[in-house]
C-alpha cells in the first residue's frame, strides 16, 4: 500500500504556468515541416504554420515558446530573416544536419505563430558571434514604440505596433556551443550585452542570463555572485540520455526493463541537481528576484535509423512519458525558484510532443502528460508527501504533485513501476473535496505512437474513488494520471 | 559538399554513412522489404524531387535509400510521390 498526503494548507506557491512552456529551434524539422511549411504548402496552414500542429498545441495550452536556439541561437542574426523572403540570405545550418537555412522563418514569422498559440515569445539572443548592437537592436526592433531607424524598418517590414517580447536571453550555452566561454568571461560579457537591452514603453524585459549545464555548480556560483543584480533569471540545461554515455545513447523503442529504470533513475536526477543550484541563488539572492529556468530539458535517444543523425529525430514512448512526468513534478516542487522550463523540442526533435511527417502528425505519449497536467497552470501549489517502496535502481513506485485552482484540487500521480500496480491511499488535508473525477494515460513501457496507429491516449478513468476525505484507487503500472477534486 | 540530385551511394563525402546506411539494409527482414523494382521506382522519384538533399529526404529526414527499402513505408510528400 502506498500513501499520499496533500496539505493543501502547505503552499510554496504558485506553479508558474511556464514550467510547462517548449523550445523550437531551427533543427531538423522543428521548425521546417514541424511547425512551419509556408504559405504556399498543399499542407493546410495559416500565414504558413501547419494548422493541425498549432491546434494540437493550444490543446494543451502551451504557454510560452523559446526561439531560434539552442546552439543555433549564438549564430543567428536576426536581420537575416526579415523583409521580403526573396531576399533573405541563404546559410548552411552548421549546427545541426548541414542543411540550407532559407530564413523564410524568421521574427516575424515566430512572432505570428506565437500569436496563433497565445502564448508568450521567448527570444534567445546571439551574444555568441553577434554583436553588442545587434542584440541591443533587436530588441529595439521587438518592442519600441519609438520613430527611429529600426522602429520604422518595422513598419516597413508590415507590423507597426511593439510586439512587447516580454523574455530575452542573452546568449545559450555560453560555456559550449555559444563560445565557449569561461564562466568568468562570461559573466563580464553578460553585463555588458545585457545593459543594452532595454525596457520600452511599459514592457519589463525579463533578461535571461546564460546558466550552467547540469551540476556546472562553479558557473552557477560565478554568475550569480557577479550579476546576480543585473539579471531577472538563469537558465539551467540538464538531459536524460539512457546510454552510459553520448556515443551510446541507446534507442528510444527498443530497450530492457533494466535501461528504462536507469531512464527514470537519471530523469529523477534533475532533482537535486536544481536542489543545489537553488541553494547557491539563495546566498547571493535570499530575496529571490532571479528565477530559474529550465529551458532546455527531456530525453536525448539515438535518432531513428535511416535519419539524419544531426536532426535529431526520435521516437517517443511510455518511458519519455515517464519521465516528463517525473520531471514536470520536480519542477513544480521548486516552484517558489523555478519559474520556466521548455521541453527540448516541441516537434520532431528529440522528446518531442509532436512528431510529423509531410501531413500527417501524431501526439506522442509525452504530448498527453502535458495534456495531464495543464490543470496546474498558475495553480497554488499543494504539499504532497508520498511514501512508497523502492522499484528498481533507487526509483520509487509513485510520484505526485497538487495544486489547486478555481475551487478544484488537481493531484498528478505517476506509477514508475513496468509491471506492477500500485494500492493507492490519498489523503486531503485543508481541502473538502465533493466529487472526484480522472483520467489516465497508461500501457507497456515501449508503447508509442507513429503515423499509422495512435493507441497510447489518455482516457477517463472512474477508477478513483472519494470516501471520508480520502481517495483510492489502483493505479495501473506504466502510468499516469489527473485526479481533479471539486 | 551539397548535392541536390544524388543518392548517398554517389556521393565520395558520405561513404561512411553509407557504409552505416548498407548494413542497415543488410539488417532489414526480408518480409519487411520492397521488391527491388519497388525500390528503384521510389528512387527515381526521389531523385525528380526538389526535397532531396544528399540522400536525404526534407520533408521526413529519412535517408531515402533506407526508407524506399522497407515495404511499408509512403512518400511523405502531399500527394505521395511513389504511387
Amino acid at each position: 500500500m502506498a500513501n499520499i498526503t496533500v496539505n493543501a494548507r502547505r503552499c510554496a506557491g504558485t506553479v508558474n504556468r511556464n514550467l510547462f512552456g517548449h523550445f523550437s529551434e531551427h533543427l531538423g524539422r522543428c521548425i521546417y515541416q514541424g511547425l512551419y511549411v509556408g504559405e504556399d504548402s498543399s499542407i493546410p496552414n495559416v500565414n504558413g504554420i501547419r494548422t493541425d500542429v498549432a491546434e494540437a498545441l493550444k490543446k494543451i495550452k502551451i504557454p510560452v515558446l523559446r526561439w531560434p536556439g539552442g546552439c543555433f541561437a549564438d549564430e543567428y542574426h536576426w536581420r537575416d530573416g526579415i523583409g521580403p523572403k526573396a531576399d533573405r540570405k541563404r546559410m548552411v545550418n552548421t549546427h545541426w544536419g548541414y542543411v540550407v537555412e532559407d530564413n523564410s522563418f524568421g521574427t516575424h514569422e515566430f512572432m505570428e505563430l506565437c500569436r496563433q498559440l497565445g502564448c508568450e515569445p521567448y527570444v534567445n539572443g546571439n551574444l555568441g558571434s553577434g554583436t553588442v548592437r545587434e542584440m541591443s537592436e533587436w530588441v529595439e526592433y521587438l518592442n519600441s514604440d519609438g520613430d527611429s531607424s529600426v522602429v520604422r524598418e518595422r513598419w516597413q517590414n508590415g507590423r507597426k505596433e511593439a510586439y512587447g517580447v516580454k523574455y530575452f536571453g542573452v546568449g545559450n550555452e555560453n560555456w559550449g556551443c555559444g563560445g565557449n566561454m569561461r564562466p568568468e568571461y562570461y559573466a563580464d560579457e553578460y553585463r555588458r550585452y545585457q545593459t543594452y537591452c532595454r525596457n520600452y514603453g511599459e514592457n519589463k524585459l525579463c533578461r535571461i542570463a546564460c546558466g550552467p549545464s547540469e551540476a556546472d555548480y562553479n558557473w552557477m556560483e560565478v554568475l550569480m555572485k557577479n550579476d546576480a543584480r543585473f539579471m531577472d533569471a538563469i537558465t539551467m540545461h540538464y538531459y536524460t540520455v539512457p546510454g552510459p554515455d553520448w556515443q551510446h545513447k541507446g534507442s528510444a523503442t527498443v530497450f530492457t526493463e533494466t535501461e528504462y529504470y536507469t531512464t527514470l533513475r537519471k530523469a529523477r536526477a534533475i532533482e537535486p541537481i536544481i536542489e543545489k543550484h537553488l541553494q547557491i541563488m539563495d546566498r547571493y539572492d535570499p530575496e529571490h528576484h532571479v528565477g530559474l529556468i529550465v529551458d532546455e530539458w527531456g530525453t536525448w535517444h539515438d535518432v531513428e535509423p535511416g535519419t539524419n543523425p544531426g536532426f535529431l529525430y526520435q521516437q517517443n514512448t511510455m518511458r519519455d512519458a515517464l519521465v516528463a512526468a517525473l520531471s514536470l513534478n520536480a519542477f513544480i516542487r521548486h516552484c517558489d525558484r523555478v519559474v520556466m522550463a521548455n521541453i527540448a523540442q516541441t516537434v520532431n526533435v528529440l522528446q518531442a510532443v509532436v512528431l510529423t511527417e509531410g501531413d500527417k502528425m501524431a501526439l506522442t505519449p509525452t504530448y498527453h502528460v502535458f495534456d495531464l497536467y495543464q490543470a496546474h497552470q498558475d495553480g497554488a501549489s499543494a504539499d504532497c508527501f508520498v511514501q512508497s517502496e523502492p522499484v528498481a535502481d533507487g526509483v520509487p513506485q509513485l510520484d505526485a504533485t497538487a495544486s489547486v485552482k478555481n475551487g478544484a484540487l488537481t493531484l498528478t500521480v505517476a506509477n514508475a513501476s513496468a509491471d506492477k500496480t500500485a494500492d493507492v491511499t490519498a489523503s486531503l488535508d485543508g481541502f473538502a473535496a465533493k466529487a472526484v473525477s480522472a483520467r489516465i494515460l497508461t500501457g507497456a513501457t515501449g508503447d508509442y505512437n507513429d503515423f499509422t496507429h495512435t493507441s497510447v491516449a489518455p482516457r477517463a478513468w472512474n477508477g478513483v474513488k472519494l470516501a471520508e476525505g480520502q481517495l483510492t484507487f489502483t493505479l495501473p503500472a506504466c502510468a499516469v494520471a489527473e485526479i481533479t477534486c471539486l | 559538399m551539397i548535392c541536390r540530385r544524388c543518392l548517398l551511394a554517389e556521393m565520395e563525402s558520405e561513404k561512411p554513412l553509407y557504409e552505416l546506411l548498407r548494413e542497415w539494409l543488410a539488417a532489414l527482414p526480408p518480409e519487411d522489404a520492397a521488391a527491388p523494382e519497388t525500390v528503384q521506382a521510389r528512387l527515381s522519384a526521389c531523385r525528380a524531387c526538389d526535397r532531396l538533399t544528399n540522400g536525404m529526404c526534407a520533408l521526413c529526414g529519412c535517408y531515402v535509400e533506407l526508407r524506399a527499402a522497407k515495404k511499408r513505408m509512403g512518400c511523405p510528400d502531399t500527394p505521395g510521390k511513389w504511387e
